[in-house]
Order: C-alpha cells, then structure tokens, then sequence
C-alpha cells in the first residue's frame, strides 16, 4: 500500500495540529510537515512555490489567482481574529475612538496582508473611516513581502508609505511617528525574517492603548452585524499536483474536517488549568460567538467569502470580483 | 559529569511538564518520567513505593506519615481545585442548596481522599453540614484503594458504606441510589485500575436530573477564596525516605526545580490557551481578579495556612490521631521557602 507523500507548509494551529502530528490522516496522504511563521509561510509559498500544500493568505491568494496563479484552495478556514480589535494608537495622537482615524498614520506590516484589508473594509463599512483619508505605513520591504512577490504598487488615491528600513511598526508607534498600528497580533512580535519588530522595538509601552478596550463587546458586535468571524488564511494545492492527483483536495478537505472535529472534543482539555473556569469560559466564549465559530466549507463561509471578495476588489488589489468556483476546488464547492 | 538518575511519577499537570519533558533540569538530577493517573500513582506509591520521587495525595500523605511511612515531602503544590463545586445531586433527592446535604447519601472515589477531605471540612465549617449526619458512600474496593494500603478503617460514628463492586457513583448517582456525588473530577473519564465510574457510567440513565451543587462556580470560587485566602491542595509531592537519607541534596534542588518549571509554563500561559476561547487574555484577566496573578503559589511558608487547615481537617474528621506539625511534613531545606 503505498501513499502520495506531500510538502506541508503552516502555523501551529490546534485545528490542523492533528493532521501535521498524524493523529488523523488524510486518506492515500502522507504529509510531511513544516510549522512556519504565517509571514514567512506566504512569502515562500508566493515566490518559490515551494509546497505541494500550503497555508495561505486569504488576500494574497485573491491577488495572484487575479493574476492567474496556478493554485487551488481548499474552504478550510481555522484561523480567524478580530483584525481590527488589533489595533493599538498611541496616547498623544488625540485618538479615543475608531471614528478619530481620519487623518491619521496607521501602520501594517503589509499593506495587502487579509489582516490589513479586513481593517479597512471594517473601519470604512461599519465605523465610516475612508481608507482614502488614512495615511498607510507598511513595514515589510518590497524584496521580503508578499507583495513584492505578487508584484505590489498601492492602489491610486491612497496615501502609501514604507516605514525605514532601520524602524519597525513598534518602534515607530512607540515614537509616535505612527499614531495607530497593528501590533497585538499573535504574529507580528515573534521573531521571523520579513518582519522588525521582534528585533527593532522594545521600550515603554504604557502609553500604547488597544483601540477597542472591550473586544469582548466588539466581537459581538461584530459577530451580530455580519454573522461571521474573520478569516485570513485557507490552504492552497500547487497547481501541478491538483491536476496530476485531483482526488487530493477531496481528500484533504476531509483531513482538515476531521481535525477539527477532534481539536473540538479536546478543547476543554487543553485550556489550561490555570485559569481554573475552563467550561465557564467556553460558555460565555458559545455566547458571544456561537457553537462553531470556524464554520469549514463554501456553504457556511459564503457571507464571508463574498465579503472579503468584495473587500479586496473595492480596495483595488483586485481588478475584478474574483468568483467563489475559481478559487477553490470544483470538488469541495457543494460542502 | 554524573547525574543521580531518580524515576519520577506524576500525572500530567502543566507547571510540572517542563520538569517531566526535560525543558527544565534540577541540578545534578535526571529524571525517568511516568505519567499516570492519580489514583494510581498513590496506590501504587503507598503500596509498592515503586518511585523515588513522586505525586501524593495531601490527605494520604498525613496518614501516612502518622503511621510511620519512610517518606519526605517538598512543599510544591501544582494542582488546586475547588472540590466541594465538583459535586452533583440527583434532583430526585430533594436537594437544591448545600444545607440541605444534611441526612443525604453522598458518593466519594476514596472516603480519605483529599477531594474528600476538603468536601468534608468545608460542609462543615462554611455550609454547618456535619460529616456525622450525611451516609457516605465509597466507590474504591479495599483491594485497590489508597486506604487500602494504609489501614484505613471508618472514622467513629460516620456512616460509612461501600458501593457495591458492580456498581460506580456515576451509576447509583444517576439512578438515585446516590442522592449526591462527586463526580466532576478532570480525572473522572480517564481510565484507570482504581476506579470504576469511567467503566460503569450510567449512560443509560436520565443524566437530566443531575446537577451541580454550585451552580455558580465562578461566585462559588470567589466566596471560598475571600473567605479562607487560598485554593484547597489535594496533592505534593515525595521523595522516598532512603533516597532523601543518602542524598539530602536532592530536596532543595527538586524544589528549585519545581519553581522553575512553573515560571517556565506562566510565562507560556497566554500562548497556551486554546485559540478557539477567543478571550483568552481577557478570561485570564478574570481568573488573575478573583485568584490574585499567583493561585499556586509554592513553598511551607506561603502554604502555612492551607497546610494547617488540611491537618485539622484531617484531625477532626478522624483520619489522624494527632496534628502533625507542618515543619515535620517537608523536607527541612524547604522550610524557609
């Protein structure tokens, strides 16, 4: 019995954990895993297509498959966040509220990363901030950003500008030479090598303040307007191995639902006992949000994915609206 | 260099697994890890002292010692629990507050077991339900229980019983032949020798009418918390009296060891906590409000008070014939930690 062997590409991720560790198979599969820095991941996957199988950049993938990239995606979404409850202003920028952004510096590490979009389209859609009248600071450079690797120009009317190389998105936020940025992500602290801020940063953080100091109450804000979380990565198939072996996606969609399935009746095992009201805290979490908030599938993600398709073509990173049955495998569409 | 190679049993617990794992090393010590379940651990400790270093149950540990048993503790305490909010009732049984325990028949896995002990001690001295007047009933056989090994008899004037062999709490709880039980131990479904709900569940039962005690067991943690200053031990650990003889270096370098275990996993909480909770921060921030930022904390002199409550505890409910002092419990390097 022999079993296609597959280059695995991702972040640590307790959704997909079981199928990079093997607690669950893909069927015919056999994965050999890579963890990596999602900005490294996308980086790599983007100009040297490196991995059969990839996690990807929900924005990325809707700009290079625009562009004709030969990938398909699989509806698996386990990452979601709330992008825009990641954002943190500095005290004398005279910014209390999101609708004070107008005029403002405002950085990302990448101006097409889908953390980055999400917060556009949110700030303009549900706070009536013009992505137009916000002044954009990205810190990746060209040479190492996925950008560069899908052949990033800003989009026209939009004031864009490269934060210096010997800075970071800390850094200059500390300075308050930004007013806000995107700094509470999981990610951008953590040592990697498109991003500064793990190396150049560091100081007094105490007049950093997060913009939504109750994300509690914007999830559910949030979660109460559009119906969904947002997602920002999906796995991709390389092209070639798609049409050699097209019962992969299949295949692997299965996988990425059967892992799920088990992180799911293992949560409440795996939050720390330290924090002593595990259950208690799943519940207000089911409250807030919902009994599966990483709904898999085209079905449950269409909202979403017909928002994010729209995001990314009003944001001009996209020449049109990109179609949901061009992006993912013709196989999963129904799920 | 040499290290002195000791085996190490223990169940998993997130402030010890840098130690178990071998991310954090005690000086001059390597360690042959086995996890295992609790009640196996200390039954087979108790009886057989397979393990130089390893897991005990605070409330065996005491009888232990009062009997004579060869064996030193470190004053290292990684898992706290609110025992007393881990009870159930059958709402068959009339019960709806825990004063109304009072004359009820209520299940326990092992009648001298710490959960136990703090169940007992905090009915009485929180709820006014004495142990005298509620039908306790024990789950574990003589054959395979920690009592077992040390000559546990019943306490004079409880009213004691045994559950029947082929029968759990679990079971008799569900079909009202329990008016209560304490069956919402994280240990509960593992499988393990010494138990029996997790074999004989009572899956066929009406599960719908059993409930919890503390409905409430956020209110419930904060009342016992800001009343008593502290979160109940059920377990320490021990170094096997001829090891600690021989090599009396190796109480102060475990300890340190523990300490820096724990430091090592805090400083990883946030990360560890499941992304699917969302809150993750803000939940810890609610946690660190009612617990203070240290709900663990290590050592005989920061554990005085909760260590003098479980020998009284102990005294009073019958289990030790007199109170030992806590600096006869831990090893003498430990003392000023």
């Amino acid at each position: 019995m022999s079993k296609l062997t597959l280059g695995f590409i991702s972040a640590f991720n307790e959704r997909v954990e079981p199928l990079m560790n093997g607690t669950v198979k893909a069927e015919g599969i056999e994965l050999i895993p890579t963890y990596s820095h999602p900005a490294e991941t996308f980086w790599r996957q983007l100009k040297f297509g490196e991995f059969e199988v990839a996690e990807m950049s929900m924005s990325s993938f809707l700009i290079t498959k625009s562009q004709g990239a030969d990938m398909i995606a699989l509806p698996a979404f386990p990452t979601r966040r709330l992008f825009q409850t990641e954002l943190s202003y500095h005290v004398d920028s005279g910014i209390t509220k999101p609708e004070d952004l107008a005029g403002k510096r405002l950085g990302v590490a990448e101006y097409q990363q889908t953390a980055a979009l999400w917060i556009r389209g949110i700030l303009e859609h549900d706070f009536g901030v013009s992505q137009y009248k916000i002044h954009w600071y990205m810190e990746r450079s060209e040479e190492m950003s996925h950008g560069g690797a899908t052949g990033f120009k800003p989009p026209p009317g939009i004031s864009f500008n490269r934060i210096e190389k010997n800075k970071s998105l800390a850094s200059t936020l500390l300075a308050n030479e930004l007013d806000i940025a995107h700094v509470a992500s999981p990610w951008v602290l953590q040592a990697n090598s498109l991003d500064r801020s793990s190396r150049i940063g560091g100081g007094d953080w105490s007049k950093i303040m997060p913009l939504f100091p109750d994300r509690m109450a914007e999830a559910t804000r949030f979660q109460k307007k559009h119906g969904f979380l947002p997602v920002n990565h999906t796995y991709i198939i390389r092209g070639d191995i798609y049409k050699k072996y097209p019962w992969v996606a299949f295949n692997l969609y299965t996988g990425f639902v059967k892992a799920k399935a088990l992180a799911r009746e293992k949560m409440l095992e795996r939050v720390p006992s330290a924090l002593f009201f595990g259950p208690e805290y799943a519940a207000m979490t089911r409250d807030m949000i919902g009994e599966d908030p990483f709904p898999y599938g085209i079905n449950a993600n269409q909202a979403m994915l017909d928002t994010v398709i729209g995001f990314s073509h009003e944001q001009a990173l996209t020449p049109r609206r990109m179609k949901i049955d061009e992006l993912f495998a013709a196989e999963t569409l129904d799920t | 260099m040499a290290k002195l190679r000791l085996s190490f049993i223990s169940a998993f617990n997130e402030r010890v697994d840098p130690l178990m794992n071998g991310t954090i090393q005690a000086e001059g010590i390597e360690i042959v890890p086995t996890y295992s379940h609790p009640s196996e651990t200390f039954w087979r400790q108790l009886k057989f002292q397979e393990f130089e270093v390893g897991e005990m149950s605070m409330s065996s540990y005491l009888i232990a010692r009062e009997r004579g048993f060869d064996i030193i503790a470190l004053p290292v305490f990684p898992s706290r629990r609110l025992f007393h909010a881990e009870l159930s009732y059958n709402t068959d049984s009339g019960i709806k507050k825990p004063e109304d325990l009072v004359g009820k028949r209520i299940g326990v896995g092992e009648y001298q077991q710490t959960a136990a002990l703090w169940l007992r001690g905090i009915l009485e001295h929180d709820f006014g339900v004495s142990q005298y007047k509620v039908h306790w009933f024990m789950e574990r056989t003589e054959e395979l229980s920690h009592g077992g090994a040390t000559g546990f008899t019943p306490p004079q004037g409880i009213s004691f019983q045994r559950i029947p062999p082929d029968k759990s709490m679990a079971s008799m709880l569900v079909s009202g032949e329990l008016d209560a039980a304490a069956i919402n131990s994280p240990w509960k479904n593992m499988p393990n020798v010494i138990g029996r709900s997790h074999r004989i569940p009572g899956a066929d039962g009406d599960w719908s009418k059993v409930k919890l005690l503390f409905a409430d067991r956020m209110a419930e943690g904060k009342r016992f918390y800001d009343k008593w200053g502290f979160l109940p031990v059920n377990h320490a650990y021990t170094i096997r009296g001829d090891i600690y003889k021989k090599y009396p270096w190796v109480a102060f370098n475990l300890y340190t060891a523990f300490v820096k275990a724990k430091a090592h996993f805090n400083s990883k909480l946030i990360d560890s906590i499941p992304s699917a909770l969302f809150f993750g921060k803000e939940y810890l921030a609610m946690t660190q409000e009612m617990f203070g930022n240290d709900p663990y904390p290590y050592g005989a002199k920061a554990n005085r008070k909760m260590v003098e409550t479980l020998i009284d505890f102990s005294y009073e409910q019958g289990l030790t014939t007199k109170k030992i002092k806590v600096e006869e419990l831990f090893a003498v390097s430990t003392l000023e930690l």
